[in-house]
């Protein structure tokens, strides 16, 4: 088992201090009442998925290393003991194979949720995926329907080189037929991850595996079992007049910290989480660029043809006479993710990127 | 209707299983119907070349002439709950399966009366109300997802089973061989193909097979046209 895992990116495979470092950039605003409750963004999805398992019997998870081992970073902990192998599959390293099990078994009304260890993987199964999963409903004129849900870690870790680093987000969110979600907070990865469980559509979902160990407040209603987040819908993190920042998973975390200093400097930013990468949520995008005129885009995946080029091109389309400043993109370098930490520090946006591109676009710099 | 019973031309060869009996039980009725429905397989594929060949059928066009006894002489073995999937060549399938040659030539033809309202075509015919899950258009792709098919049958206690349907060409894709090579204890059929009777007897075989015991592979030899 070590050797199979010796392979992949493993929860803990990084130093403290490197820890330390992303912590650090992760940190958000967060307001510590007394008595109000925090989880992490894993015990969330566990927690989400636990649910769905237990309110539907059609609900079931498979994937490397999900059962005995308890999940490669722990997210389906504790569901093979209370589900049973007939529910929590561990498959063989073979991700076309159990991906097209999978999207067979939802072909004939199961409810997969398949996870791969990283998104990199994905690729070995991406024409299960878009070709077998994405495009039935449509093939079929609605009489095939795919309610299964892939999900597991997307973009950087850390440390972890070019092969295990790439952000799938813009890939899998250009393909008409999927839905494709990326969580940031614990309350974001309930709600969107039960959502998506319950959509009868296939569902990417992003996570983030330095989120995962992230602690965040969580409402009550965010705790009970029927707790839904709609899909398609942004939400407004932080609200201000002066600059749009939209991001999406871990870079929320490091916009939020970008407004935080911007606020110092007397810029007001409107920090907009993405939630839903497909289908955007264009409205509440292009209403905060009405009121602020200014837009920074962050994703932490390539440039090219990315996230951040879509929301771009939105914007132009849509609000073009209230845009004060040129749209700015900022995302990870144009280059396969490096190994050495300060190259890789380098390939990534970080908190000051943001507050240049922010400053930039409010003529405050060069 | 009343009982005939025919002994196949060509023996069966098994691999790992006892190999089905050569006496086919069957009737008169059937085997009228046997001819009937492969003769309308046949003249709708012939139509469907020339359609294709005058550029009123586009994109692709495999045709299935050749092969009907399989479809038919399946269809005789199994039910409408049993679950069907298959490649790209899947037009005598769908009729197989209870479509009708209107709703085949309209989708060939990119119309909306077409089984997938025109937006499917040639490779990507389905029927969900029989259990035919299409319709596949990458080689090999319908394998992974006829195993998922009987394993959401299997996991809904439902005594039913899946047949995935492949060629030659998918015999080669990784999803496939990868899993038969590593040990060899799938056990296995040869049946000829081209006896309709023949391939009944290896379908029902291979179903009970299947329910009792787990996955069979069977070798139907059959020639195609074109």
């Amino acid at each position: 088992m070590w050797g199979i895992l010796g392979r992949r990116a493993v929860d803990g495979g990084f130093s403290a201090s490197s820890l330390r470092r992303m912590r650090s950039g992760l940190v958000s605003a967060r307001s510590y009442a007394a008595g109000s409750k925090e989880m992490t963004v894993r015990d969330a999805l566990n927690s989400a998925i636990d649910e769905e398992m237990s309110a539907d019997p059609k609900v079931f998870v498979m994937g490397e290393e999900v059962g005995q081992y308890q999940g490669a970073y722990k997210i389906s902990k504790g569901l093979l003991e209370k589900y049973g192998p007939e529910r929590v599959y561990d498959t063989p390293i073979t991700e076309a194979g159990f991906t097209g099990i999978g999207v067979g078994a939802a072909y004939a009304g199961l409810k997969p949720v398949v996870e791969f260890m990283t998104f990199n993987f994905s690729m070995q199964a991406i024409d299960h995926i878009i070709n077998s999963a994405a495009k039935s409903n449509y093939m079929s004129a609605g009489q095939i329907n795919v309610p299964i849900v892939f999900r597991g870690p997307n973009g950087a870790a850390a440390g972890v080189g070019a092969q295990h680093s790439q952000c799938y987000a813009a890939w899998y969110a250009s393909v008409p037929g999927l839905k494709v979600l990326a969580p940031y907070s614990a309350e974001d990865a309930r709600g969107l991850l039960k959502a998506a469980i319950r959509d009868p559509d296939p569902v990417v979902f992003l996570e983030n595996e330095l989120l995962y160990g992230e602690s965040f407040p969580i409402s009550e209603e965010a705790l009970d079992s029927s707790f839904c987040l709609p899909i398609g819908k942004a939400k407004i993190e932080r609200e201000g007049k002066d600059v749009t920042i939209t991001t999406f998973s871990k870079m929320v975390g490091f916009a939020l910290k970008a407004a935080e200093k911007l606020a110092e400097e007397g810029i007001s930013a409107e920090v907009i989480n993405l939630r839903s990468i497909r289908p955007l949520d264009r409205a509440t995008i292009n209403a905060s660029v009405r009121k602020t005129s200014r837009l920074v885009t962050v994703e932490e995946g390539f440039p090219q043809h990315g996230v951040c080029a879509e929301i771009c091109a939105s914007v132009v389309e849509e609000s073009f006479s209230y845009l004060d400043a040129p749209v700015e993109r900022i995302a990870g370098a144009d280059v396969p993710m490096p190994y050495a930490a300060n190259l890789e520090r380098l390939a990534l946006p970080q908190v000051e990127d943001i507050v240049r591109a922010a400053k930039r676009a409010c003529f405050r710099s060069k | 209707t009343t009982p005939i019973t025919i002994e196949t031309a060509v023996p069966f060869e098994s691999h790992l299983c006892d190999a089905p009996s050569r006496s086919v039980e069957t009737s008169s009725s059937e085997i009228l119907s046997f001819f009937r429905d492969m003769a309308r397989m046949r003249r709708m594929e012939i139509a469907a070349d020339s359609l294709y060949k005058s550029k009123l059928i586009r994109g692709f066009c495999h045709l299935y002439d050749g092969q009907e006894a399989l479809a038919v002489g399946m269809e005789a073995a199994i039910t409408r709950k049993d679950a069907i999937i298959t490649s790209y060549r899947d037009h005598c399938t769908f009729l197989g399966r209870g479509g009708e040659l209107v709703d085949a030539f309209s989708e060939l033809m990119g119309r909306k009366r077409g089984c997938s309202n025109g937006k499917g075509g040639s490779m990507h015919f389905y029927k969900k109300d029989a259990c035919f899950y299409g319709g596949h258009g990458i080689v090999g792709a319908q394998i992974p997802l006829g195993c998922g098919l009987a394993f959401a049958q299997k996991y809904s206690k439902e005594e039913f089973v899946t047949f995935t349907l492949y060629g030659d060409g998918a015999a080669n894709q990784g999803q496939f061989p990868a899993y038969f090579k590593r040990g060899d204890y799938v056990p296995g059929l040869k049946v000829d193909g081209m006896d309709a009777l023949a391939v009944k007897q290896a379908c029902k075989f291979a179903k009970e097979h299947a329910l009792k015991n787990g996955p069979i592979v069977s070798l139907f030899n059959a020639f195609i046209k074109f």
